[in-house]
């Protein structure tokens, strides 16, 4: 059994700090990237509405391999956006825990707009039309009625995202690497561990993880059991 | 005359053709459009109040065109200074009532605080005597006193006209007769122009001064 040396204790830490800011920023894009989507395919129809809802919801069902690849293409040095970056303002995203953000924000993209789609689908669209003739603007109508009416379902999915995204790891192994301190989130951290042979390492990491995942989904059922007993007193 | 309709609009579900031809001119100020349920009474009362774009046709209100096809005027709903009390309330669940009456009258992008107390607000609160109830949820109230909130959250607006969307559908038997005249008399003391829509004769009795009946999305004479 390989001890914990002071050195390995101090990396396991910055896992999971590392892990904690990448799901929460891929959470934060979340919020306003999966909330717009999920309010525009609920309330607004155009054509290859249902595709895009399709597209998506890709990331779900993807492998995370073909997720990163696709990445790699997007933001790598030759791909459209990885070039402009790199031309422009000298970035390059690869191999950068931002990149891990990217990758992370894209795998939990479908538990964030799903709900969110879905939960403002189910917010009465009569009572959008009555505020708008009470005079209010369309961005009223959406942060006034509309968002605090759909709230809770949102606030399950982000919950949900933010644990898909502290899981991820085949598309952040393939864009962000495994640099120890730099990029290597906790479920990578666990990765190298066992391949190495580290096994108290791995079983502290492993443990750590699993404690962050049930807090997590322990909040999102609170949320989701409180919005079912709020129906039931409404009905 | 206060309102002046003729709009052509069709609808088409499932495979049906609904064909809504409304041409109407309002002269009293207590007007009740009168017709079985699917007669085009609602798609009308949206319609002007800009919830609904026609397909062809004109609306004005006093001196203004809210919509006229011909040319290219349409008003959306917040500009057309339109009270709309409907069928259900629509009152919005997560807000108290007191809230739900300072809605149109707060600006910005958040709801007025539950303990904000706002001057208009507070007088419509007053006269329909809900007031002792103005911290309540909608889904704490009774019927009477939801249908009051919602008359109470379009009057504070100051709209230029009051539509009525079977206002008195929702409520009990026993409860209406009672609440056409409290309705009738805090609008003849507001003395705004009011479209009324019902089914029900005993509504066209205590508010038709004018009434138009509809059939089939037609006006009847």
């Amino acid at each position: 059994m390989a001890s914990a040396d002071p050195e390995g204790t101090r990396l396991d830490w910055s896992a999971l700090t590392l892990s904690l800011k990448v799901a929460g920023w891929a959470t934060a894009i979340n919020l306003v990237l999966g909330v717009s989507l999920g309010a525009l395919l609920a309330r607004h129809r155009f054509p290859g509405r249902e595709l895009l809802d399709s597209l998506l919801t890709l990331p779900m069902v993807l492998p995370p391999t073909v997720l990163g690849y696709y990445l790699l293409v997007v933001i790598g040095r030759n791909g459209p956006l990885g070039a402009w970056l790199q031309s422009s303002f000298g970035i390059n995203l690869v191999f950068t825990w931002q990149a891990a953000v990217i990758a992370a924000a894209i795998a939990s993209l479908p538990l964030v707009f799903k709900p969110a789609r879905a939960a403002f689908e189910g917010v009465d669209s009569q009572l959008e039309q009555a505020a708008r003739t009470l005079g209010v603007t369309e961005m009223a109508v959406f942060f006034r009625v509309s968002l605090p009416l759909a709230w809770r379902g949102i606030l399950a999915g982000l919950l949900l995202a933010f644990a898909r995204a502290m899981g991820e790891f085949g598309a952040t192994m393939m864009v962000a690497g495994s640099i120890p301190g730099r990029t290597q989130t906790l479920s990578i951290a666990i990765y190298e561990a066992v391949q190495a042979g580290q096994d108290d390492k791995a079983n502290m990491l492993v443990v750590l993880t699993s404690v962050v995942c049930i807090v997590v989904l322990l909040v999102a059922a609170r949320l989701v059991g409180h919005r079912q007993r709020e129906l039931r007193d409404v009905a | 005359m206060w309102l002046e309709v003729d709009i052509e609009h069709r609808l088409t579900a499932a495979g049906q053709v609904f064909d809504l031809h409304a041409a109407l001119q309002f002269t009293q100020r207590k007007v009740v459009l009168f017709g079985p349920s699917g007669a085009g009474k609602s798609l009308t009362l949206k319609a002007i109040a800009g919830l609904l774009k026609p397909t062809r046709g004109h609306i004005r209100l006093l001196d203004r065109t809210l919509f006229s096809s011909e040319s290219g005027v349409h008003l959306p709903p917040q500009q057309r200074r339109i009270g709309y009390v409907f069928q259900d309330y629509a009152l919005f669940p997560h807000l108290t009532l007191r809230q739900n009456v300072a809605f149109g009258v707060t600006r910005g992008w958040r709801n007025a605080k539950r303990g904000d107390r706002l001057e208009g607000v507070e007088k419509w609160l007053q006269a329909l005597r809900i007031d002792h109830v103005a911290d309540a949820l909608p889904h704490q109230l009774s019927g009477g006193q939801r249908q009051r909130t919602a008359l109470a959250r379009a009057l504070v607006t100051e709209p230029q006209a009051l539509l009525l969307d079977e206002p008195f559908a929702a409520l009990d038997h026993h409860l209406r007769a009672h609440l056409r005249s409290t309705l009738d008399q805090v609008l003849d003391e507001a003395g705004i122009p009011l479209l009324l829509i019902t089914h029900d004769p005993e509504d066209v009795e205590v508010f038709g001064q004018q009434v138009v009946r509809m059939a089939d999305g037609h006006v009847v004479p």
